[in-house]
């Protein structure tokens, strides 16, 4: 998959304090690349540095390998950073029509077909101060669609939005992603809701990215299984192995182990290990969120 | 930036204030021609001593003073009331600072040359907007002449260096506020700068270092706002004042060239400074 925009040790400082430092960030053509952190870790900075909002102190930004320029993205970028910029007076035809007529793209079709795809396209005159929150988020993300962008950005798009919206949203990206073929870089806090989703993953953390992994990646590692806590755990390693022939076990302790992929036979091996006489003092199955991911990646750090 | 600026252009006359701005300075000409119709008080003036009643005639001469000029450079003419300039100046703040109020600006930086486009693009609509007034204006004062029956006489070789020198000092003013809004990023400072700056507050900082001797020139001559209000055109209210014996503005009236130096001045380096400010300071909205 190529890759469509990079960052390489890209550090922001204000003061002595570093908002982001050495950041190397890679969004390939197609993903829809979901950035986790808490409050303050640098998300926000990052985008904005990739928007050309502020200036970075040090490091490069790439789009397809060619290193941007300030001002000059060298690809198409829509973006929505924190909150909803809108004309509030305006209607939502109105608020597109005006950036598609300072981008030079004035064809009345693509931006009803684009109302549509927002689900804004009954609102008729009413102006965008009295839009939910929902509706004015959904309006700033097809004010960033005018472009036709290779590169959505947005920044913590269904914060503050009830369960409804937030499914709307998601509906919505995805739509975006698969029939227009929108790259997606998204921002969240709602870690469960951005696990739907993203099909690759940044971890952000005190202004440093932690680690990247693609959604293969975090089911290959996030797999379910049964936790097995026994004073003789290596009779019962042996028996899940050399009898019950179940390759994928880790030991977490001296006492502990892991059984991935093996779930469904929860039942069975409780069984059989009771039979063989074997004293179980633990015997639970474990289900990793992106959450407990993100937790044991940034030391228990909760969000 | 054609495009840019059509959609601003678009902007710019769906936005209420313009209206609004242009809607006060017609009533205040409203009720300054009809208290100029009955001109009773100037044409006593004219009387000799002892007399009391006015004539008819005296009256119809006094009338023919109050031409297009006299209506026109009425706002300019009076020490302190700087309306077209506080209303152009407290609408520009307005309209530039919106974009980054709402933060509709931010999500556009992205967009290529977008901070070049957009100043050059704003700086052009404000200047349009200036135009457009004060061509409302003056053609309410047309209005108010034939309402009232005033002699029609423009001197297009008179009015036009006026509004010229008018229109620059306004596009200083509006850059100075884009310098605000560049560095502060918010329409409360812009506001304020236009308040300062269009109401003069500033030549008190001019008389201080006058007094302090600092410069080897008195620096209050030259702030752009007093030079702005000594400009004059014949007919003009302080003209006929003048000619009467009575000092109605502040100092001696200078040469337009002084006006068009220092505010082409301020404009130029005003608009430079936006410019690397736009270009240097962090966006935090």
């Amino acid at each position: 998959m190529t890759q469509l925009l990079s960052t390489k040790g890209l550090s922001k400082k204000y003061g002595n304090r570093f908002a982001l430092k050495d950041a190397d960030v890679h969004i390939h053509q197609g993903d829809i690349y979901g950035l986790i952190g808490r409050n303050g870790a640098g998300k926000t900075t990052l985008l904005k540095l990739i928007n050309s909002q502020i200036t970075k102190t040090s490091g490069e930004i790439y789009n397809r390998d060619k290193l941007m320029q300030f001002g000059k993205p060298g690809i198409k970028i829509g973006a929505l950073v924190e909150s909803p910029g809108l004309y509030p007076d305006c209607s939502a035809y109105e608020n597109l029509i005006y950036k598609s007529m300072a981008l030079g793209k004035n064809k009345k079709s693509y931006i009803l077909d684009l109302l549509r795809v927002v689900e804004l396209g009954d609102t008729g005159k009413k102006k965008a101060k009295q839009f939910s929150l929902g509706m004015k988020q959904r309006l700033s993300i097809a004010l960033a669609l005018v472009d036709e962008p290779d590169l959505l950005m947005l920044d913590e798009p269904i914060n503050g939005m009830d369960p409804q919206g937030i499914k709307d949203i998601r509906e919505m990206l995805v739509r975006i992603n698969k029939d227009m073929g929108t790259t997606i870089l998204i921002s969240s806090h709602i870690l469960d809701e951005l696990s739907k989703f993203a099909t690759r993953y940044g971890i952000i953390k005190d202004g440093m990215v932690m680690r990247e992994f693609t959604r293969e990646q975090l089911n290959e590692e996030n797999r379910s299984g049964i936790e097995i806590q026994s004073p003789d755990i290596e009779k019962v390693e042996h028996i899940l192995r050399e009898e019950m022939k179940f390759q994928d076990i880790s030991r977490i302790d001296d006492t502990t182990l892991m059984l991935k992929d093996a779930v469904e036979q929860y039942a069975q091996i409780s069984r059989f290990l009771f039979d063989q006489g074997i004293y179980v003092s633990q015997f639970s199955v474990r289900h990793e969120s992106l959450e407990n991911y993100f937790m044991s990646m940034t030391g228990g750090s909760k969000l | 930036m054609i495009k840019y600026l059509s959609m601003d252009l678009r902007r710019l006359f769906r936005t209420k204030s313009f209206y609004v701005s242009m809607l006060i300075i017609i009533i205040f000409l409203s009720i300054f021609a009809t208290a100029s119709y009955y001109v009773e008080g100037m044409a006593e003036e004219m009387l000799p001593p002892g007399s009391h009643a006015v004539p008819s005639q005296v009256l119809d001469q006094v009338r023919k003073l109050i031409t297009f000029n006299f209506f026109f450079s009425f706002f300019f003419s009076i020490p302190g009331m700087r309306m077209h300039h506080v209303l152009l100046a407290l609408f520009a703040a307005g309209y530039l600072s919106k974009e980054h109020h709402t933060g509709y600006l931010k999500n556009l930086f992205c967009l290529p040359r977008m901070r070049e486009k957009w100043m050059v693009s704003k700086s052009l609509t404000v200047f349009i907007a200036a135009i457009v007034y004060y061509m409302v204006f003056a053609l309410a004062c047309v209005v108010a002449l034939m309402l009232y029956g005033n002699p029609m006489v423009i001197h297009l070789s008179e009015i036009l260096p006026f509004i010229a020198g008018q229109v620059l000092v306004d596009m200083a003013l509006f850059s100075l506020i884009m310098v605000m809004v560049m560095l502060l990023q918010s329409k409360a400072a812009a506001v304020i700068t236009a308040l300062i700056l269009s109401l003069n507050i500033q030549s008190l900082l001019y008389l201080l270092i006058d007094w302090l001797n600092v410069l080897p020139f008195k620096l209050i001559r030259y702030g752009m706002m007093n030079l702005a209000s000594k400009a004059q055109i014949p007919g003009s209210m302080s003209s006929l004042m003048n000619q009467s014996g009575m000092q109605f503005s502040q100092g001696a009236p200078v040469g337009d060239n002084i006006l068009y130096l220092v505010a082409g001045c301020v404009f130029a380096l005003s608009l430079l400074l936006s410019w690397f400010l736009f270009r240097r300071v962090d966006y935090k909205n």
